[in-house]
């Protein structure tokens, strides 16, 4: 369900899992976004210095190259007015909660997996109002 | 013709004086002075033979003139007498000169032997001259020149030299020939002090005193010998003080007396050893001189080597007197043994019989010495024949006086003895001889036999005094042997000896009992004291108890062990044993003596044997280990107070020691053992091999009612036939250690439980993840695509089947994730009775009717850390499970929760457990229960007992991961048909106790200012009423960025501020931080739901609070960094 109202936010989305990658793609495009797309974190962070005007990455937690939790660190170092958002399908091999970690380290907001089209469009509003 | 005679007569007499003249030579020396005479003698002969020649011849016309030659005969008959008396006298002369040399020659040989030397102090110029035993005994070299000061300075021992002087200086003084001997101390060159014992004479000439000769005698030797030749004298004592009637004393040469004994002594009441050293003089003079003169000759003689016997008369008493010569190793005689025998009864028993008027009667009268001695047998015989005897000696021998006449020697004297007995009487000799002698009955009797010439009516007679020593040759061969034998069993022994004087308090200890200690004999004070010194401290008591006890009679012998302490401080155990000896009119003990024995090594054997008997008794009693027998024939175990111990009972209670077998097994064996035990005794009772030994293993009910194990091992014991009579074996409880493998077989059971939990549940988080990255493209698609399709559409019904099974598969995930403690959600401090009553609650209308709930829940438990929704999921877990148990049958489901105080024994149960206080959650049903492969598998993911699609098994498997997440842990006691109980324990929270717990109401009306940041409005507006109510003025700010902001601008409005934690933008963590950097000084306190994760990483001093907040704890904690 397109949401007309919405303000049109310029997104980072930072995932290594391509289908889920395309899938945050369309949503957000679909919701009139302007979307950008990364493989990892290296690969997102790069993207980020050179595209001016971002206002939102929404961040894999466990990721190759760079993890999203140095993602979420160097975001809140170098770039504090972007709001952040963290994706996560739970743990690897710690007990501990990623997703509290992200939210200990600075993600604005987090969303667990595995989400549906309603659950993203929330999330963001909620991180944009 | 009278000329001729005369002639004749001068020529030969002045012959023989020359030749008289001339043997003197062999006896005087003086050759020439001899040999003139003789010719001059000669010369007078050949003058007086030329006269006769002429005489005879006729040549002569003048006759010689008679009266000259008268006067000349006179001369010779002078000459002649003359040198006749000369002669003995030279000869005795002679004799005392040899005599004189060899005695010479002895003394300078026993000096070098004896070590002694001899000195000579001339007076008048103090120069001393020494023999050259002297030197040697000094080791001075022998040219050293001597001077009284110079033996003052060098030789005399420093502190002996005053004595030493003084002595000479009295003695000089005095005027006496002889010095009084002394004992004193000389150095040797080489500084070695050496005892000496000084005798001096002192010179006069003119009145005045010359010089000194003295000799010096080492004695630092002779200690020793002097000491144990004391300890000789103590047993000849022994002996001597039995001579009946007597006193027997031995008596020196300076007539002092030495050793003193005998049994007159103690019937007078008198010591002998107070006459130790008494001049001879001292003790008979108070009986008159004329005794002491004739006693003191008779001494003389006896030094002289004859014994002698004589009676005395003192007042109305009788003493015969018995002297001996004590000759020593050199023959000569220092010592004399005198025995005084009273004699007055026998003396007047003879007084009374008319001594019949014989020969030897006639002979008495004549002979003083027979006189002296008729109470001796006395024979009197002419050339060997025996003439007569006296009644004594008949009386020794048995015969009358005829018979023993006509018996002769042959007879009466021993074969072996008689050649010996006639030679002495042939040769006349005079030397006292000790033959055997036969009586008329054939008895063999030991004779001392005195005998020497006397003239009887003109005729040679010989006069034997005789006496019977049988008896004192017994006595000394008793004494010989019995001293041999005691030497022999002292060194056998090792005894030690001593002799007590106890009213001196003087002991004469043996060599060896000085040795035994490790002391030399002469570094031992010859007194009591020095042995009590010795005693070890916890002895004495016992000791001195034992040895009052002995002395005042109450035991018959003393006989005690005590330890002593020897030279080199060490112990030894020491017997001490004696018996008094001697005791006075009073009954008190005068005298005691008897042995030391070192007994140390028995003691310690006995020791040993004492602690390794104590330390078996105290090795069974750790080991709680028991010995038993079985008597098969009267069917009796026989236990011990061991045994008993072990079944927790005594013997009293049980009512002796032997119990019947169906006793034992009725009171102590485990009712389900008993089969066994029966067995195993049927089988030990019909085995036919005599080894036979068996091991088992029982269960046995102690006598309070607890059942423990027993561990058994035995043998048995067979009769001739084979038949077992007795079986011995020992039990060991071995309760606990059955307790302790139990406990480790749950305990490694748990942990591999818990380790297969946790493996399962790592596989299972990682599963998860890429299980929610596969879930994520396939439920957002479905999801896209449900909303581009019409709902009409075939397609859309397809795709909600898809997002179902997706969304399914979410929500499996999410379990696992939860069991595998990969998700934690906010803790915050729980009080779980609320939310076991809220689950309750929810769970009560599906509750069938027929189940019972019973609840028991401690109010007072404690907070506990937890998510809230997952400890109600466990208890809704737990509950339904135990209702679904008895769904069918119905019964009792109940809750328990109490606190419980975790010690390190149940610690060990529950890995990762701390000491401390816990709640425990406990939830029972009495459904049909589990079997022991169930109840193992009960945790695990996917495991489930239900049928299929009732339930997906995860249910436990999450309860067990929320507990264990939780630092808790959970268990399952359960048994077929007994229903399951589970256990759980969640750690209690720990609060930091407040320093200063403050009242409420102390605190109201505090004016402090604070601001409260919290992103959640409602909890923003508890806090602040909250804080309103204590008097606080409070502000709110919901966004953390603002807060810091409004902290920059209004610095000083705020006195401390209250910050949630998990808050957007900036967290409170980060906000503290800011504050710290604008004002350090103002306080921030965090409120948490998070706890000790935060802390951890939270900077010095923050001040933390857990949610949800609780006044009291607020106020605290407000209170206490206000105050900071």
């Amino acid at each position: 369900v397109a949401n007309g109202e919405t303000s049109k936010v310029r997104i980072l989305v930072i995932e290594d899992d391509a289908a889920i990658r395309r899938m945050i793609y369309r949503i957000l495009n679909e919701e009139g976004h302007e979307v950008f797309e990364a493989a990892h974190g290296k690969e997102g962070m790069k993207l980020l210095a050179g595209t001016p005007g971002i206002d939102v990455v929404i961040t894999d937690i466990i990721m190759p190259e760079k993890e999203g939790m140095e993602v979420l660190q160097e975001l809140r170092e170098n770039y504090p007015e972007i709001k952040t958002m963290a994706i996560s399908g739970g743990g690897k091999l710690s007990a501990h909660d990623y997703l509290s970690l992200a939210k200990v380290m600075g993600a604005d907001i987090v969303l667990s997996k595995p989400f549906v089209r309603r659950d993203l469009v929330d999330a963001l509003h909620r991180l944009t109002d | 013709m009278v000329d001729v005679f005369v002639l004749g007569a001068s020529i030969l007499l002045q012959i023989t004086a020359a030749f008289l003249a001339l043997r003197l030579i062999s006896v005087t020396g003086k050759r020439s002075a001899w040999t003139l005479i003789s010719i001059a003698i000669m010369f007078m002969a050949v003058r007086r033979s030329i006269t006769l020649f002429r005489l005879v011849e006729g040549s002569t016309s003048q006759p010689p003139d008679l009266l000259a030659e008268m006067v000349a005969l006179l001369i010779s008959i002078l000459i002649l007498a003359g040198i006749s008396r000369i002669a003995p006298i030279f000869h005795s002369l002679k004799t005392l000169a040899d005599q004189l040399r060899r005695g010479e020659e002895k003394l300078l040989q026993a000096q070098y032997i004896s070590r002694m030397g001899n000195f000579t102090l001339e007076l008048a110029s103090d120069r001393v001259l020494w023999s050259d035993g002297m030197y040697r005994l000094l080791k001075y070299a022998e040219n050293e020149e001597m001077d009284l000061h110079k033996i003052n300075r060098e030789v005399h021992h420093p502190e002996d030299v005053d004595r030493i002087t003084n002595w000479l200086d009295e003695g000089i003084a005095s005027g006496a020939r002889n010095l009084h001997p002394n004992e004193y101390r000389l150095l040797c060159k080489d500084g070695t002090p050496i005892y000496v014992h000084t005798e001096a004479e002192v010179e006069y000439e003119n009145g005045e005193a010359k010089r000194v000769f003295g000799t010096c005698q080492d004695i630092t030797g002779c200690k020793q010998a002097e000491l144990a030749l004391q300890e000789n004298e103590k047993l000849l004592r022994t002996i001597t003080d039995n001579f009946p009637r007597s006193f027997v004393v031995t008596i020196n040469r300076d007539l002092t007396v030495g050793f003193t004994g005998g049994e007159e002594f103690k019937r007078q009441g008198l010591d002998p050893r107070s006459y130790y050293g008494m001049r001879v003089a001292e003790i008979i003079r108070p009986f008159g001189d004329e005794l002491l003169e004739k006693v003191e000759q008779a001494f003389h003689d006896t030094f002289g080597g004859t014994p002698q016997n004589f009676e005395v008369r003192m007042g109305v008493e009788y003493q015969s007197y018995a002297t001996v010569p004590l000759p020593d190793q050199d023959g000569a005689i220092e010592r004399i043994l005198v025995v005084v025998q009273n004699v007055t009864e026998r003396k007047q028993a003879e007084q009374e019989t008319q001594r019949s008027k014989n020969f030897i009667d006639k002979v008495v009268d004549r002979y003083k010495l027979l006189a002296e001695a008729t109470f001796e047998g006395i024979a009197i015989t002419r050339k060997g024949e025996i003439v007569d005897v006296n009644q004594q000696v008949l009386d020794i021998f048995g015969y009358t006086r005829d018979e023993f006449i006509r018996a002769g020697l042959e007879k009466l004297i021993h074969p072996d003895d008689l050649d010996l007995a006639l030679t002495r009487i042939m040769n006349n000799e005079t030397e006292p001889y000790e033959p055997r002698g036969i009586t008329k009955d054939g008895r063999i009797i030991c004779l001392e036999v005195r005998s020497n010439n006397v003239s009887i009516d003109k005729e040679l007679h010989r006069l034997a005094v005789i006496r019977d020593i049988t008896d004192r040759k017994r006595a000394d061969q008793a004494f010989r042997d019995s001293q041999e034998r005691l030497d022999l069993a002292v060194k056998g022994t090792g005894a030690g000896l001593w002799d007590w004087d106890i009213q001196t308090g003087e002991v004469v200890f043996s060599q060896r009992w000085a040795n035994m200690l490790g002391y030399e004999l002469h570094e031992i004070r010859p007194h009591i004291e020095s042995w009590r010194a010795l005693i070890h401290r916890n002895d004495l008591k016992n000791t001195l108890a034992a040895v009052d006890a002995h002395l005042e009679g109450r035991t018959e012998f003393l006989d005690i062990a005590h330890r002593m302490r020897t030279k080199s401080g060490s112990w030894k155990w020491i017997l001490k044993r004696g018996k008094v000896l001697q005791r006075n009119e009073q009954g008190r003990p005068v005298r005691a003596a008897g042995t030391h024995l070192d007994i140390t090594e028995r003691k310690e054997a006995e020791e040993a044997l004492r602690t390794s008997e104590g330390q078996l008794s105290n090795a069974m009693k750790i080991a709680r280990l028991a010995y038993w027998e079985y008597d098969f024939v009267n069917d009796r175990f026989i236990f011990n107070d061991h045994f008993y111990s072990i079944l927790r009972t005594t013997a009293q209670q049980v009512g002796g020691y032997a119990m019947a077998a169906s006793r034992y097994a009725e009171e102590f064996v485990h009712p389900d053992d008993v089969i066994v035990v029966s067995k195993e005794m049927q089988a030990a009772a019909e085995t036919r091999d005599p080894n036979y030994s068996r091991q088992l293993e029982h269960r046995i009910i102690f006598s309070d009612g607890e059942v423990g194990f027993m561990a058994v091992r035995f043998f048995i014991t067979k009769d001739d036939q084979g038949r077992t009579i007795k079986s011995y074996g020992a039990n060991q409880d071995i309760t606990e250690r059955k307790q302790a493998e139990r406990d480790r077989e749950r305990l490694e059971q748990q942990v591999r439980q818990s380790q297969k939990l946790e493996t399962i549940g790592t596989l299972a988080g990682g599963i998860a993840h890429d299980f929610n990255n596969i879930l994520t493209p396939i439920l957002g698609y479905a999801d896209m695509a449900l909303s581009n399709v019409k709902k009409d559409d075939a397609l859309s019904s397809d795709l909600q089947e898809i997002f179902k099974g997706a969304s399914r598969a979410k929500e499996l995930v999410s379990q696992i994730l939860t069991f595998s403690r990969q998700i934690e959600r906010e803790r915050r401090p729980l009080h779980l009775p609320l939310v076991v009553d809220d689950a309750l609650k929810l769970l009560r209308p599906s509750i069938p009717t027929t189940i019972e709930i019973r609840k028991y829940i401690d109010p007072s438990c404690k907070k506990v850390l937890a998510d809230p929704s997952q400890i109600h999921q466990v208890v809704v877990n737990l509950c339904t499970n135990a209702f679904q148990a008895m769904e069918e049958t119905g019964g009792v489901l109940t809750l328990e929760l109490v606190r419980v105080e975790v010690d390190p024994k149940t610690a060990k149960f529950h890995p990762g457990f701390k000491k401390g206080e816990y709640i425990r959650l406990k939830v029972s049903d009495t459904g049909p229960g589990m079997d022991p492969s169930t109840m193992a598998r009960i945790f695990e993911p996917f495991f489930t007992t239900k049928p299929v699609g009732k339930g997906t098994g995860l249910g436990l498997s999450v309860v067990h991961g929320i507990v264990r997440g939780h630092q808790g842990d959970i268990s399952v006691q359960s048994e077929r048909g007994k229903g399951s109980t589970f256990q759980l324990y969640l750690p209690v929270m720990e609060l930091k106790p407040a320093e200063n717990p403050v009242d409420v109401r102390q605190v109201v009306g505090g004016d402090a200012s604070i601001l409260v940041v919290d992103d959640e409005p409602a909890v923003a507006g508890v806090v602040k009423r909250m804080l309103e109510q204590l008097g606080y003025a409070v502000d709110i700010q919901n966004s953390s960025v603002e807060a810091l902001t409004t902290i920059r601008e209004k610095s000083k409005k705020y006195d401390l501020v209250l910050t949630d934690l998990t808050m957007p933008n900036l967290t409170g963590l980060e906000l503290a931080k800011g504050i710290r950097a604008l004002r350090p000084e103002l306080p921030v306190i965090l409120m948490t739901g998070y706890g000790d994760a935060i802390s951890d990483e939270a900077p010095d001093g923050l001040n933390i609070i857990g949610k949800p907040i609780v006044v009291r704890e607020l106020v605290d904690i407000i209170h206490r960094v206000l105050k900071a």
